[in-house]
């Protein structure tokens, strides 16, 4: 008999990449991106379906336990996703900042105007 | 050395002195009126403030109507964002030499001649006022000492006092400045751009006044801190 958890992750992934292949079409993310996370979700249907199937890659990096490679991947990404995540909060300071000095910058110019009149 | 040193009125016409401000209601008005009362030209940003302080820039700039400048920050953006500002607008205005100057009162308005001295004769495009670190409160001093010798390192420029607020430039040499920080790393930011636009450069030391309000601001540990990760930051990805 089949277990239901695999079941359960597959209908996940393929809402999934249903979503990001939307998305993907509307330009709201790029091709690279897309790429990175369908191949996410293909991992993680290999894996509900096939638990062993871990070990294999794990034996390709030297790795042990196929858990353990699981675990190590997910480490990895989310180290990645949160340097990413504070890039942009940092690009969106910048942005903010540009905003509020430039309509500071404007501002003033305009009073000056009003000075002379 | 500074003597007999007298800046002419026609030069002081020129000099803009741009001054951050966030929450200084308290202090803000006396620092503004104490420099525009010696004739200078102000560009003061308030950076957001919470408390009254743009009210109080306002209130004042009506006493001296030609002298002050008066911007403002939707929201608070850090002393180095609103440092950027007051120079851009200052900027505008065609002014021979920009000054910055802090809002607490913690620099005296008679030194603005000292440091610019350098500049007016043509021996400096930058000036620093250096604030004499034995006058600082120990956990200042401390910071302050530590800062400076992290922005020798990093930066490659040997200065007395590195987060000093008191600082000169030509406009030319304002001009050249590409300053990107937004808090109080500032201070180590004009001096990574001195170095590297080969800038004339002095350090003036100035006077500074220590009250218990000016202390509760600047550079501490933990903006120290801030401040190193964000110069290691800047090494590894610039």
């Amino acid at each position: 008999m089949i277990p239901l958890y695999p079941i359960f992750f597959i209908l996940i992934a393929v809402i999934a990449i249903v979503f990001l292949y939307f998305k993907f079409r509307e330009n709201r993310i790029s091709l690279s991106s897309f790429i990175v996370w369908i191949i996410l979700w293909i991992f993680i249907v290999i894996f509900a379906i096939d638990p062993d199937a871990s070990g294999v890659f794990a034996a390709i990096f030297g790795i042990t336990r196929g858990l353990d490679f699981i675990i190590i991947i997910a480490i990895i990404g989310l180290l990645y996703l949160s340097l990413k995540l504070f890039l942009r909060i940092e690009n969106l300071q910048q942005d903010i900042n540009k905003l509020v000095r430039e309509l500071a910058i404007k501002n003033e110019i305009d009073l000056e105007k009003d000075k002379k009149d | 050395m500074e003597s007999n040193f007298k800046i002419s009125d026609e030069d002081k016409k020129d000099i803009y002195i741009v001054i951050p401000a966030y929450n200084e209601e308290k202090r803000v008005g006396k620092v503004l009126e104490e420099v525009a009362s010696l004739g200078y030209k102000i560009v003061v940003v308030n950076d957001g403030s919470k408390d009254d302080t743009l009210n109080v820039l306002l209130n004042t700039q009506k006493k001296y109507p030609n002298n002050i400048y008066v911007l403002s920050h939707i929201i608070n953006r850090g002393a180095g964002a609103a440092t950027r500002t007051g120079l851009d607008a200052a900027l505008l205005h065609n002014p021979k030499y920009i000054v910055t100057f802090d809002a607490d009162g913690q620099h005296a308005p008679g030194d603005i001649e000292k440091v610019c001295e350098p500049l007016v004769k043509g021996d400096a495009d930058a000036v620093i006022g250096a604030r004499p670190f034995e006058d600082m409160p120990r956990s200042k001093n401390f910071a302050n000492t530590v800062m400076t010798y992290l922005t020798q390192f990093f930066y490659k420029l040997k200065v007395k006092d590195s987060q000093t607020g008191f600082r000169a430039f030509t406009v030319d040499a304002a001009r050249k400045l590409k300053i990107e920080a937004q808090g109080y790393i500032i201070s180590s930011e004009f001096i990574k751009e001195i170095h590297r636009n080969n800038l004339k450069f002095e350090e003036v030391t100035i006077t500074t006044i220590y009250t218990p309000e000016t202390q509760a601001k600047g550079t501490n540990a933990v903006v120290g801190i801030k401040i190193m990760l964000r110069m290691i930051k800047q090494k590894i990805f610039d």
